[in-house]
């Protein structure tokens, strides 16, 4: 989606759009299983989440203003209007929410991140890491 | 804490961030054995720049399929894994719809034979941290969250 904003290509969003998703960055991910890991507990289980509820449809929306915004909007016009929805894929819940308060409580983790500064770095790494997207749009012709 | 950490599916995009991550705590000093099938979802140049870690021998790649009991065997041996964490999985909700067998075999039997490993040198291994899916819980009405006590209840066979 990230790779599409920056080219100007149509942004595609899955049925009516609204479905939710939970939104957690990868480091702090990596972060709650690292401490998860070194409490040494066996047949415990924590449920890791970023408190970040946002419909598909929003998200797309915010990487794309964020493209707008790190790289120049396409000839003045706004990159929301890349956005093209396209029917639903099989199996499409409509709503995960994780409810990470035990992982909070017990080991003290939360996120760093907020969804806006978490996604503002995603975004930045792809615009850093050329080579490394290249290399990957190549391996599958261009599509996932 | 751990001497030989065993990540499966470390060329992931969350398995590659964590190896990263887990590489650059001063409380870890042990060395990462990363096992993956490199199928489409992996790409070793997610761990490209490692090299202050590959010269001090702190990082250790193997291609391997976790379906293949044998070379996780020698893995284990070889390498005297004392820790797993599993990310390893076949993850494409749409793939798994139309042909469920691979995710069979990658996601029960590998977990299966990785468990086996970890059965057959319970002197050795000290944790087995198995990395999931808020999928497993299946949809939410617009109210409501999954908690660690909610029932699985899977809509496609990930």
């Amino acid at each position: 989606m990230i790779l599409n904003a920056r080219d100007g290509k149509s942004l595609p969003v899955y049925g009516d759009g609204k479905n939710i998703r939970d939104w957690l960055y990868v480091e702090d991910y990596c972060e709650a299983i690292w401490e998860i890991i070194k409490k040494r507990q066996r047949g415990v289980t924590y449920n890791v989440g970023g408190q970040n509820e946002l419909e598909n449809i929003v998200v797309v929306q915010k990487i794309a203003d964020l493209l707008d915004e790190m790289v120049g909007s396409k000839e003045g016009g706004s990159r929301r209007e890349l956005i093209t929805m396209v029917p639903d894929r099989p199996g499409h819940d409509r709503r995960y929410a994780i409810d990470c308060s035990k992982i909070g409580q017990e080991l003290g983790w939360s996120p760093k991140e907020s969804f806006e500064t978490g996604l503002r770095k995603t975004v930045q790494w792809y615009l850093d890491s050329e080579q490394w997207v290249e290399r990957a749009l190549s391996k599958f012709n261009g599509t996932f | 804490m751990f001497n030989n950490i065993l990540v499966t599916g470390g060329c992931g995009f969350i398995g590659s961030n964590f190896i990263r991550y887990l590489l650059h705590q001063p409380a870890f000093s042990g060395r990462i054995i990363n096992v993956d099938k490199l199928t489409y979802a992996g790409n070793p140049e997610n761990l490209e720049g490692l090299s202050d870690c590959l010269s001090n021998h702190r990082y250790v790649f193997v291609k391997a399929d976790i379906c293949d009991q044998q070379a996780l065997a020698n893995i284990f041996d070889t390498y005297d894994i004392d820790a797993v964490c599993h990310f390893a999985a076949e993850s494409h909700v749409d793939r798994s719809i139309v042909s469920p067998g691979q995710f069979i075999q990658t996601n029960i039997v590998g977990t299966y034979n990785l468990l086996e490993c970890c059965r057959q040198r319970m002197d050795q291994v000290q944790l087995f941290h198995h990395i999931s899916t808020d999928e497993v819980f299946g949809s939410l009405p617009q109210k409501g969250s999954f908690t660690e006590e909610t029932p699985y209840k899977p809509n496609s066979p990930y």
